[in-house]
Parts: C-alpha cells; sequence; structure tokens
C-alpha cells in the first residue's frame, strides 16, 4: 500500500470511528450501503454480482474510489448465491435462474403453516437445543438436497453439507482479501462486522414466517418468548465471534419485524432479548448499528433505554430530525437520505437534502451520511456523486 | 441472558465435554485434544447459524 494511500485510510478511519462514537470528526463522514448499484454503475447484471463475489467486490471497490467514500461494506449483496446452489435453500430466487439476469435476488419466506420451516407445535424442540434443530429439522426443511433425521441417506446430502462448509470458508476467506484491497486500493473503511437479528426477527424470518408468528403471539405468546429467549445466547455468540476484533467498526443489527405489532407484543416479545443482547455486546466493547428498516421513531423510548453510544442509530423511513432530538445526545445517527430522493430526485434536491441533514443533526458531530435504505439499481449515479459532493461542500467542522 | 439447557452451547455444536465421553481412555493429552476439537466445533457452529443469519 502506497503511503499516500495508507494516509488517506487512516484519516478515514480515524473520522469514521469518531463519529461512530458520537463525536466530531473533521467532517462527516461518507458511508455507503450499496448493493445491486455497483453492478449497474460497473457494468456488471445482478446474476454477475450475485453468482460471482469476486465481481461484486470489484464493482464495490469501484465505486468507492469514484464516489470517495469513507467506508462501505465490501459486499452489500448479502446472499453469494454460488453457495445457495451447492448447499440448496429452496427460499431463494436467483437471478439467471429463477428470475432474469438483471433483477435482484429475492427471498421468500413461509407463506403459511403447511411451508412453514419450523411448525406451531416445534416451539419446544427449537428451545431445548437450537442448534441442534437447525441442523436437524430446519436445514432438510430448507435446502432440496439435506435429508431428515432418520431417512435413508443420499450422496447429495453429503455433498451439500460437504460443499456448503467448504463454499461459506471460501467466500468468508475471500471476504478477509477483499476488505484487505478496499483498504489498499481505495483507502476505504470496511464499515462493519458481525451480524445479529432479533431473536423475534429469526423466528419471523426464517422460522415460523410473519404470517404463523401473528397468530403465535395470541394463541402461544409464552412460547414465543421462550424461544426469543432460548436463542439470544445463541445469536449474542454469533455477533461476538463474528465482531471487529479491533473494536473499531459496529456489529450490525438489521431490524425486520418489529414496526409491524402492537406496543404490548414489542415489548414483551420483541424488546427484552434484544435490548439483552446489545447491552451484553457493549459489555464486550462491541457497538451495535441499529439498523431500523422502515420506520422505528414509534419505538424511541424503548431504544433510549440502551447505554451511550452502545449503538449507532441508523434512520431509513424515520424523521432523522425527530430521532436527533429524542436521541442524538446518546447515539450517532447515520442515514436518512431518501432511497426515492436518489432515485427519482435531481442532484440538486440531493445535495440541498443532505445539506438540511448535516446541518442539523451533524451539527455537533456524530452524523454519518448514508442513504436510509441499501442502495439498489434505481439510484442515479449522479445522485449517489451528489451525496459526496454534499459532505465535501457543507460537512466540514 | 437465559441457561442454555443440557449439553447444549453456544458456539459449539458438539461440546467437548460430549465428546470427551466418546473416547474409550485418553493417554495422554487432554487439553490437546480439547484445543483441536473445540477449533473445529466453532467453525462448524458458524456455518449452521451462518445459513440462519447471512444466507
Amino acid at each position: 500500500m502506497s503511503i499516500e494511500m495508507e494516509k488517506l485510510y487512516d484519516e478515514r478511519l480515524k473520522r469514521y470511528t469518531t463519529a461512530l462514537r458520537n463525536d466530531k470528526p473533521d467532517r462527516v463522514p461518507i458511508r455507503i450501503f450499496a448493493a445491486e448499484f455497483v453492478a449497474k454503475y460497473a457494468g456488471y447484471t445482478n446474476q454477475e454480482v450475485t453468482h460471482q463475489y469476486e465481481k461484486a467486490f470489484e464493482a464495490t471497490r469501484q465505486c468507492a474510489k469514484d464516489f470517495e467514500w469513507d467506508a462501505t461494506v465490501i459486499n452489500m449483496i448479502y446472499v453469494w448465491t454460488g453457495l445457495v446452489d451447492h448447499f440448496g435453500q429452496i427460499y431463494y430466487k436467483v437471478p439467471g435462474i429463477e428470475l432474469p439476469p438483471d433483477v435482484g435476488f429475492q427471498y421468500f419466506e413461509p407463506a403459511d403453516e403447511e411451508g412453514a420451516y419450523m411448525k406451531a407445535d416445534e416451539y419446544d424442540m427449537l428451545i431445548e437445543n437450537p442448534t441442534e434443530f437447525l441442523a436437524n429439522i430446519w436445514m432438510p426443511r430448507i435446502s432440496k438436497y439435506v435429508v431428515p433425521l432418520n431417512s435413508p441417506n443420499t450422496f447429495r446430502n453429503n455433498m451439500a453439507w460437504l460443499k456448503g462448509g467448504i463454499a461459506m470458508m471460501d467466500y468468508f476467506q475471500a471476504c478477509g482479501r477483499a476488505a484487505e484491497l478496499l483498504k489498499s486500493e481505495c483507502g476505504t473503511v470496511s464499515a462493519i462486522s458481525g451480524i445479529l437479528k432479533a431473536p423475534f426477527d429469526i423466528l419471523a424470518d426464517k422460522l415460523r414466517g410473519f404470517r404463523q408468528l401473528s397468530v403465535d403471539v395470541y394463541r402461544q405468546p409464552e412460547k414465543v418468548e421462550a424461544a426469543c429467549e432460548a436463542l439470544a445466547p445463541y445469536l449474542f455468540q454469533n455477533a461476538l465471534v463474528t465482531s471487529d476484533p479491533n473494536k473499531q467498526v459496529p456489529v450490525t443489527v438489521w431490524l425486520h419485524r418489529g414496526t409491524m405489532f402492537p406496543s404490548n407484543i414489542y415489548e414483551r416479545l420483541f424488546w427484552p432479548t434484544m435490548k439483552e443482547i446489545i447491552i451484553e455486546l457493549w459489555k464486550n466493547g462491541v457497538q451495535t448499528l441499529w439498523y431500523a428498516e422502515g420506520n422505528w421513531d414509534k419505538w424511541l423510548k424503548y431504544t433510549a433505554e440502551l447505554p451511550e453510544r452502545s449503538i449507532i442509530y441508523h434512520v431509513d423511513k424515520g424523521d432523522i430530525f425527530e430521532v436527533h432530538k429524542q436521541v442524538g445526545e446518546k447515539f450517532a445517527i447515520s442515514g436518512g437520505i431518501p432511497n426515492d430522493l436518489l432515485a427519482f430526485g435531481l442532484p440538486g434536491e440531493v445535495k440541498d437534502y443532505c445539506k438540511k441533514v448535516i446541518q442539523t443533526v451533524g451539527r455537533d458531530g456524530g452524523y454519518i451520511l448514508d442513504a436510509g435504505a441499501i442502495v439498489q439499481s434505481d439510484a442515479k449515479p449522479e445522485n449517489i456523486k451528489a451525496m459526496t459532493e454534499a459532505a465535501l461542500e457543507y460537512g466540514v467542522y | 441472558m437465559s441457561e442454555t439447557k443440557g449439553s447444549a452451547k453456544p458456539g459449539m455444536v458438539i461440546p467437548w465435554e460430549v465428546h470427551e465421553k466418546e473416547y474409550p481412555k485418553i493417554m495422554g493429552d487432554k487439553e490437546i485434544l480439547k484445543e483441536e476439537w473445540e477449533k473445529i466445533e466453532v467453525l462448524a457452529n458458524r456455518f449452521i447459524w451462518a445459513i440462519l443469519t447471512d444466507f
């Protein structure tokens, strides 16, 4: 790495980590989470970037360089469908296979009880040993190759386990190399490290499905509660082992279903274990990026219970100005630039809105510029450029 | 955080305490066996939970 690039990286790392801790850096950091946008910008199809991860890494680096991002995710197209092809997950539709090559991959959650990957009467099995439940019950249901326990074994079952493991090691090792290249070629910081989902969201997204869970919370809330409590230590452990060993950048919790239920459900079933995991991570020196997809403003009073600086509050469709007013003293804030503005607005409009956010929410530091949601292929490159221009013009302290 | 049940242990699929009982006898250094067992267990556990959380 050249001395200039090393200097640039160090400046950006300091800028980004200072803002993460709700302090005032030299200027507002630009940290864009971009998925299929990078493919379109770099001239790849969605099939290419989703199935061939090196192309996704390379397209991200091109964007990081061209748009002068201080930080980004090495690959925001979170599913490598090469692994899916080997392990056999049935819940994805893949560009180039079931979808045209220029459509983003799609996840299909269970739609009804018959299709649910965990049945209504299986809560006790999950609670008893979540890892064994996943391996023995869940995986045979979500993979077209993995066979259930006590069934005749198959060659394809054995190969799915073998190749799934190999594929995952291959991908994660490649991610390590990609983070190094993002640093050495672009001087850009790898923005996050580690994965977390709320126990309640795991039940909704991957086990019962939203519809089934919506019934469970009324018919068997004590089981839902116990399942969340059983999952919590495993999800905490999973987040901790994947977190940044240098404790500089946060784990991300991708928040999904909490806004779709009334307050009594949120308070009893979603919040307690979510809060517990975040506090435990913070005790280990690990911040959490609270990536609040949709509008989580109505739950601000709960989020405000978290320890100071334990999270960075990411705003999607919420009111970033209200979020700043209520919790800006405690937590750094990121995001809040509307994705539809990036898709349909003009560069001048984007710049004006970024200026407003920077000069209000970012007035005293602790603000990181980003879109509200992950940037898809509908965003115009000139608008992404306008975000950078806004940071450079208005974001210097 | 809640206690896990039985032999279940976050971060491990088959905890050392379970596997240790499967040896007919251990004539050498148990710690060597434990270290190498747990090193791969962590990766195996990560695989299972990554399919749930990452993929």
